[in-house]
């Protein structure tokens, strides 16, 4: 099964937002191998081209790096990925936000509807 | 030198033009989508570039040479109808491709049979269409060739066999080699394209690679492509 | 790769003429033996069964050959299957020749069955006697000395090149016919006729020997005839 894909965005960077994510929810553990360009591509369903261009915008993020004959890891730069992870929630609540203010809700209802979530899924 | 060149490349019927003074340079280590709605030229220029249909004017050219028998040697084929003699067997069959395919690859072509459980002993007459088509599909793919043209490989293919046929193209993927699958199923066939190629009226209007096109027009391929030709 | 090419039109063909040989072949036991047995008996029954089966299967030897391997010609070069064996890396000319190569080497297997067929029937009739063989064998000899090699031969190539006309009369008649998408079987038709008719009206010249004429002439057209099949091959190839 490939994964899926929004219309509209670059394929290659949607698959860096997605590896990024694995790499978050530790699929991919810092320091570890990842699977090879072709293999991934095979799994994304993806032109294996695409797939090398991902890997190359991850190289220059510095989250994935690549080492001659061995393959490519994932960076164990602690510090790194917590920036990363940073990075993205913000995104997340952004978009949480506004999206919660289009529904029409205060920051209050907002605020106590996210810590009465959070209790609820204990 | 380009693998696969149409330096303006012409074809008519009597008064109708089917290919109009075609540029098209493609090169090896690409799986470029050759896109247009039906009628618009793409299966003109694939016959073309089997010699199977004559040109008008201008030319198409395999590594440099006219298509005839040497290019046919290098070129795998797969055509959008069944075309294989049904009284034979699988077995047959790879004898039949080993016979006058210097680059086919036996193995290559057993394993994939026999990952969809295909039995080498069934003739293709008492295959279900779904399972011809797939075996069309792996004879052409278990060629080691340098190009591969691939006419509506998905079309009037059931889901789950798309997904068999993609992943196969993409598995089969070598630097070496180009891939050019022409359809009209855009949707499905988008992930797995590097270039894109668009075709309509016999002429290319737009060749461009395909991530770049989302992120310059920020929508799919199929979208922009709709939305080009109102189709 | 031309062996390759021939040795598939042989296999294919084979599918279908084998059974009619083996059929004929048995038929034609059948048929001398009902004639022998008839022969002792008043009864006309049998033998008028077991000859007409008989007769209708050398018919078929014959017809069926012909046709099957026109049919492969047609269905192989200008049908679906086109997409297929014009995309192997062979010459069209090779193609043309094994065609031509298969159908005259299946015609010579008829007919050899044809003769073996007479011969069985003889021999089941029990009119066949290998002692006229044993007893008189140079009357045998002379018989065939008679006929000089030369004419032998003469009569060898005739044959042979009437046929290899013939065939590729219908091949490039099948190859211009199949041009008028629409109505294909009648322009094959149509472009059979002229051609004949062309062919006859401009090969006409006069020679003392009747024979090597028919040598020549046939040999002329089978490569007119190659010639126009190529021709339409090679600068008007349009597949549906």
């Amino acid at each position: 099964m490939s994964w899926k894909f929004e219309s509209g965005i670059p394929i290659y960077s949607q698959i860096m937002d997605i590896i990024k994510l694995r790499i978050l929810s530790g699929i991919y553990t810092p320091g570890g191998k990842l699977p090879g360009v072709r293999d991934l591509a095979l799994e994304a369903g993806v032109n294996p081209n695409t797939m090398q261009r991902a890997m190359a915008g991850l190289e220059n993020e510095g989250l994935v790096r690549s080492v001659r004959t061995s393959g490519r890891y994932i960076t164990d730069d602690e510090d790194l990925i917590n920036v990363l992870r940073m990075e993205l929630s913000r995104t997340k609540v952004e978009q949480f936000y506004h999206d919660m203010k289009a529904i029409g809700l205060t920051q209050e209802e907002v605020i106590s509807l996210v810590l009465s979530y959070g209790g609820m899924k204990k | 030198m380009s693998r696969f060149e149409c330096h303006a490349l012409t074809k008519k019927y009597g008064q109708t033009t089917a290919l109009d003074n075609i540029e098209l340079s493609l090169e090896a280590g690409q799986i470029v989508g050759l896109l247009g709605p039906n009628g618009s030229g793409k299966t003109t220029l694939i016959k073309i570039a089997n010699n199977l249909l004559t040109v008008t004017e201008g030319s198409l050219t395999i590594e440099g040479l006219k298509p005839g028998k040497q290019t046919k040697s290098m070129v795998a084929y797969l055509p959008d109808q069944e075309c294989l003699p049904g009284f034979m067997n699988v077995n047959d069959l790879i004898r039949y491709y080993k016979d006058f395919f210097s680059d086919f690859n036996e193995y290559k072509c057993r394993k994939m049979l026999d990952s969809l459980d295909i039995s080498h002993k069934m003739t293709l007459k008492k295959m279900s269409k779904g399972t011809r088509e797939k075996v069309q599909l792996i004879m052409t793919m278990s060629r080691d060739a340098q190009i591969y043209l691939l006419d509506e490989p998905i079309a009037g293919v059931d889901p789950a066999a798309r997904d068999y046929v993609l992943n196969t193209i993409i598995n089969n993927y070598s630097p070496k080699a180009l891939v050019i699958i022409s359809t009209h199923l855009i949707a499905d066939v988008e992930p797995i394209l590097d270039d894109i190629v668009f075709i309509n009226n016999g002429h290319i209007v737009l060749h461009q690679n395909a991530d770049d096109l989302r992120e310059e027009h920020g929508m799919s391929v199929d979208a922009y492509f709709r939305e080009t030709f109102r189709y | 790769m031309f062996g390759k090419l021939l040795k598939y039109e042989m296999k294919a063909i084979s599918r279908t003429m084998l059974p009619i040989y083996l059929l004929t072949l048995v038929s034609s036991v059948f048929a001398g033996a009902s004639i022998g047995y008839s022969s002792n008996n008043a009864s006309s029954f049998l033998p008028a069964t077991g000859l007409t089966a008989y007769t209708i299967l050398v018919g078929l030897t014959f017809g069926v050959c012909l046709f099957v391997n026109i049919l492969r010609f047609r269905d192989d070069l200008f049908g679906k299957k086109a997409y297929s064996t014009l995309t192997l890396p062979v010459s069209l000319p090779s193609h043309i020749f094994a065609k031509l190569l298969a159908s005259t080497i299946w015609m010579f297997f008829s007919s050899v069955i044809f003769i073996t067929s007479i011969i069985i029937l003889t021999i089941a009739a029990g009119k066949f006697n290998p002692a006229f063989i044993i007893e008189n064998p140079q009357k045998i000899i002379d018989q065939f000395t008679r006929l000089s090699s030369k004419d032998l031969a003469m009569a060898a190539g005739i044959i042979l090149t009437s046929f290899i006309s013939s065939m590729m009369h219908i091949y490039a008649s099948i190859a211009v016919g199949y041009q008028f998408h629409q109505h294909p079987l009648l322009a094959s038709i149509i472009a059979y006729i002229v051609t004949g008719v062309i062919s006859i009206a401009f090969i006409n010249f006069s020679v003392d020997d009747l024979a090597m004429f028919m040598l020549v002439s046939r040999s002329i057209e089978a490569v007119i005839f190659f010639g126009i099949c190529y021709g339409i091959m090679r600068f008007h190839m349009n597949l549906e």
